[in-house]
């Protein structure tokens, strides 16, 4: 069944009948900017039509999906070029290709698995045992990674800023994530949702870093892309979950923007509302929350936020209230009084709960 | 697909790049290009870009999520800065002309 939304439609408010006739003025100071206005209005409306179609991929059907339990992985390489999903390079249990990338993407794919099976008991991304696909090599000097909705993809990085994308199993955790949310709350990418959205990301990879580590909360570093950049860079990693804020400043990257508590939130129309900046909020309070139980993240706080995830009273549009009520609600029917508390007082730490 | 409106009424363009893995703000500082007073060389650059583009357009691409990144082109066509055409070309379908404009204008504000 879908999810409740508020989304409403945008509409013009000045109808195109109206706009016709400044623009047959004859006046040029009234006729131009209404002849202007016409043509942005005539480009925005073919757009808006073809805005009915799906923004993303389908998830592909599990015809090869293994047993509950065992990953089904792919990795490929894309030799440079932006083709997807290019050669074939490892496929499920063949031996290591001697390729750093093709096999940390291949190790860091089956970290994410482990974790999401043996703790959770999820049988891949959608619960179904969708085979795990990923491309490496992706482009010249390409510095990112992403999920485009049916598969992983990897830079090299350019060698100057950044290093290969593989590098990071946390950052492997982190996409597939992506995957598990399009199949579960599908959070919208867009302000308070979207930040959500890259904070429950930022966990679940620290989760698989920490869990494939045999890390306690107390124990792990708790940041995300630790070793993506370059020795020349001053910089620890992309996001610090214990101290948003702080994970880089250096001339080539600027300063790492992203606020620790609701008082510094970013009010930007910048990176689709602050997805990747104000995601600091909600990652300080499940850093707090994991910390102040102690014991292994993935329990306690880290069983809270999937549940949540998965929770179909989880709107798409959840801000961050909703989304920190929900997980007391969660807390409170199924582990008890103490991970509530603990909850609580993350969330009216960083500000986002009273 | 977008129809592109004449260039001539355009009097500035503006390029982001958008998505990623994170928002590194010294990477990702939008290009202006001030089409009344650059140079027919880079005129002619802008202009090959968009023409190139306009047949990736979309309206929005920042639902697509997944980190995958994007251009942002705008094109304003009043001093005011109130009358502006601007699409979407998610990075994957980009033309190489629309990269390299972003390239060699990093540093442009």
């Amino acid at each position: 069944m879908p999810r409740p939304s508020e989304s409403t439609p945008l509409i013009g408010v000045i109808p195109p009948y109206v706009l016709d006739r400044l623009a047959q003025h004859a006046d040029a100071r009234v006729s131009m900017p209404a002849v202007k206005t016409l043509i942005i209005d005539q480009q925005q409306r073919g757009l808006r039509e073809m805005a009915g179609q799906p923004p993303r991929a389908t998830l592909a059907p599990g015809r090869h999906a293994a047993p509950p339990g065992t990953p089904q992985r792919a990795v490929h390489d894309a030799d440079n070029t932006t083709t997807l999903p290019g050669t074939l390079a490892r496929a499920e249990g063949r031996p290591a290709s001697g390729d750093p990338a093709v096999d940390e993407a291949y190790a860091h794919l089956g970290a994410t698995y482990k974790l999401f099976w043996d703790v959770y008991k999820r049988h891949s991304i959608d619960g179904h045992g969708l085979p795990l696909v990923g491309t490496v090599h992706y482009g010249e000097d390409y510095e990112n990674a992403f999920w485009n909705g049916a598969q992983m993809v990897f830079g090299d990085g350019d060698g100057e800023v950044f290093n290969r994308f593989t590098i990071a199993v946390d950052i492997i955790g982190h996409e597939l994530t992506h995957g598990v949310i399009d199949t579960e709350a599908g959070l919208l990418y867009q302000g308070q949702p979207g930040a959500l959205n890259e904070s429950l990301c930022d966990v679940f990879g620290a989760l698989v870093k920490q869990y494939a580590l045999g890390q306690t909360a107390r124990q792990a570093d708790w940041l995300v892309g630790a070793g993506l950049f370059t020795e020349s860079i001053n910089a620890r990693a992309l996001r610090s979950m214990a101290e948003p804020g702080s994970a880089y400043d250096d001339p080539l990257l600027g300063k790492d923007p992203q606020p620790a508590h609701m008082r510094d939130y970013a009010d930007t129309p910048r990176d689709n509302g602050g997805v990747h900046i104000n995601s600091g909020i909600p990652n300080r309070a499940f850093f707090l929350a994991a910390t102040a139980l102690d014991g292994p993240a993935w329990k306690g706080a880290g069983q809270v936020w999937y549940d949540t995830l998965c929770d179909k009273r989880l709107r798409h549009d959840a801000d961050f209230k909703a989304f920190a009520s929900l997980t007391l609600t969660v807390a409170a029917e199924r582990q008890g009084a103490a991970v509530q508390q603990a909850i609580a007082k993350a969330w009216a730490a960083v500000g986002v709960l009273s | 697909m977008i129809d592109l409106p004449p260039l001539d009424l355009v009097l500035l363009v503006r390029l982001s790049r958008e998505g990623g893995l994170a928002y590194l703000p010294a990477l990702s500082q939008p290009r202006s290009i001030n089409l009344s007073t650059c140079s027919p060389g880079v005129r002619q650059d802008v202009s090959d870009a968009l023409q190139r583009a306009a047949p990736k357009a979309v309206p929005e691409c920042g639902q697509a999520g997944g980190d995958q990144r994007y251009f942002h082109i705008e094109m304003v066509m009043d001093r005011d800065d109130q009358t502006a055409v601007s699409f979407d070309v998610p990075e994957a379908d980009a033309p190489d002309t629309l990269v390299r404009l972003w390239k060699a204008h990093a540093g442009a504000m």
